[in-house]
């Protein structure tokens, strides 16, 4: 590295006072010297004097005194002052009052909820004794799954893994702000379908499902790496991801899954309930 | 400066306490929170996106996640740079959603620029031609500005026109310090590349001071 790169790396610094002596003064000496860097440091000087006379117009002070109370009806508009006031000397508090529901609301509520328990345990219990399904053939004990659950859960897997990999494909780093990512949450989801995948795997091992096994291996690999990801702004780790799943032909496979829906073929292959069963029971 | 230091510890601790208050359900602590960051948060919005308008809805847009994520807002966190992380994304995001809309142009900056300030900003009435020339500088600055990325424009924004230290960018960005000089750097060259065509054309000589 020439003496005029190494001084460009300290023109940030430079124009930013975080030069300390020593730096400072080869820094200067090569200044002295070398008629370019010279020019070229001068330049951003002077741009950064030209920017600084930028001027902003200021709002009046009616501005500063409404905008509390345009902020407050944008709150009211929004509903999202729902919490009380608990004391306050200017008026009664009404807040409370107007997002109150109708007493109808929560009766039916209550119904809705009571209704959706029932389908929740209807689906959890009821199903499989009433239609004949009992776990595959190739059960392992207690804990072998059933037919119709590995299937639907082999689908859960593939279609929550899809809504992961599409936000951290689609996700564009020249333009796009990584905080937008909300990678925490996309990391937890990842961590959750990790746990799920070990399952999954041996599940559909058993019921010898290679293609399906191999796309949950798959997308499993490519999970880890996101749920291992340090750094929200780790670029070179997103690009890493985005790689692993073009390498892959992940979207293609999960395509294709979801076109030929082989988990259906799960759930119906051994003692299938006939259709009309389920129907009734739903 | 020391006086200065505590200034702020005394501001950070009082923005605490509001908090505290404004999760036991008392708006007036909400509005005491407002009062003490709105200017900040209005000028650093302004100073990003450009247009007072917009400006205003992305401060109000920051007091509404404020108020929402209070709740779940770390304690031992630094308040002040939690809401200004608020607003530069919010500015950022808006910044992005306006992409297809045109820029500032010099042919269309008279016009705004008249238009523009809220309420009656002042504007005070000189000398015509010294006025034409400087309404041409700041269009010129303005249209510069634009040159940069969204992020670029938000960390030169909260250096040159609202006093954070680098540290404190950092903070607010939660990058690296060296991140942050680099995002000034490679902003300040776009920008005299933008001035020095300026100067080229000879349609602005801007005097160094």
């Amino acid at each position: 590295m020439n003496e005029c790169q190494r001084c460009r790396q300290v023109f940030a610094d430079a124009l930013y006072g975080s030069l300390d002596d020593s730096r400072r003064r080869s820094f200067e000496a090569h200044l002295g010297q070398c008629d370019i860097c010279r020019e070229e440091y001068a330049g951003l000087r002077a741009t950064l004097q030209d920017m600084k006379k930028r001027e902003r117009t200021e709002p009046d002070p009616a501005f500063w005194e409404g905008y509390w109370e345009r902020l407050g009806s944008r709150m009211h508009r929004e509903k999202i002052l729902y919490q009380p006031r608990p004391s306050g000397p200017r008026r009664p508090s009404f807040d409370w009052l107007r997002f109150r529901m109708p007493r109808w609301a929560f009766q039916a509520g209550a119904a809705v909820l009571l209704v959706a328990v029932g389908i929740f345990i209807g689906r959890m219990w009821l199903l499989p004794p009433s239609a004949g399904v009992q776990t595959a053939v190739h059960t392992r004990g207690a804990t072998a799954p059933s037919s119709l659950e590995l299937a639907s859960r082999t689908q859960n897997y593939v279609e929550r893994s899809q809504l992961v990999l599409m936000a951290i494909v689609n996700f564009d780093r020249e333009t796009d702000d990584p905080y937008t990512l909300d990678l925490p949450y996309k990391q937890q989801l990842s961590r959750e379908l990790v746990q799920e995948a070990g399952w999954l795997k041996q599940g559909l091992a058993d019921a010898r499902q290679r293609r399906l096994q191999e796309l949950v291996a798959d997308l499993e690999a490519v999970l880890l790496q996101i749920a291992n990801l340090e750094t929200p702004g780790d670029m070179f780790a997103i690009e890493l991801v985005q790689t692993g799943v073009q390498s892959r032909g992940l979207f293609l496979k999960m395509h294709l899954a979801e076109v030929n829906r082989p988990w259906d073929d799960l759930g119906t292959r051994t003692e299938t309930p006939p259709k009309t069963d389920k129907t009734k029971i739903f | 400066m020391v006086s200065s230091k505590r200034g702020k510890a005394k501001k950070a601790m009082e923005a605490h306490v509001l908090a505290e208050r404004v999760c036991q359900g008392d708006l007036s602590a909400f509005q005491g929170l407002v009062d003490q960051f709105k200017k900040k948060v209005y000028f650093l919005a302004y100073d990003v996106v450009g247009d007072h308008h917009e400006a205003e809805d992305v401060s109000q847009e920051v007091f509404i996640k404020v108020y929402r994520s209070l709740g779940s807002f770390r304690r031992d966190a630094k308040m002040s740079s939690w809401i200004y992380q608020i607003t530069v994304n919010s500015a950022i995001d808006l910044l992005r959603k306006r992409k297809a809309k045109p820029s500032v142009t010099l042919e269309n900056f008279d016009h705004i620029e008249l238009q523009d300030a809220p309420r009656g900003a002042a504007t005070a009435a000189v000398d015509p031609e010294s006025s034409a020339e400087a309404a041409l500088l700041q269009g010129r600055i303005e249209e510069a500005l634009h040159v940069l990325t969204p992020r670029e424009r938000a960390v030169f924004a909260m250096r040159h026109y609202n006093d954070f230290q680098i540290s404190e960018i950092a903070d607010v960005l939660e990058v690296s310090s060296g991140t942050v000089k680099s995002l000034l750097f490679r902003a300040l060259q776009k920008l005299r590349r933008k001035l020095a065509f300026y100067r080229g054309s000879g349609s602005w000589e801007v005097n160094d001071e």
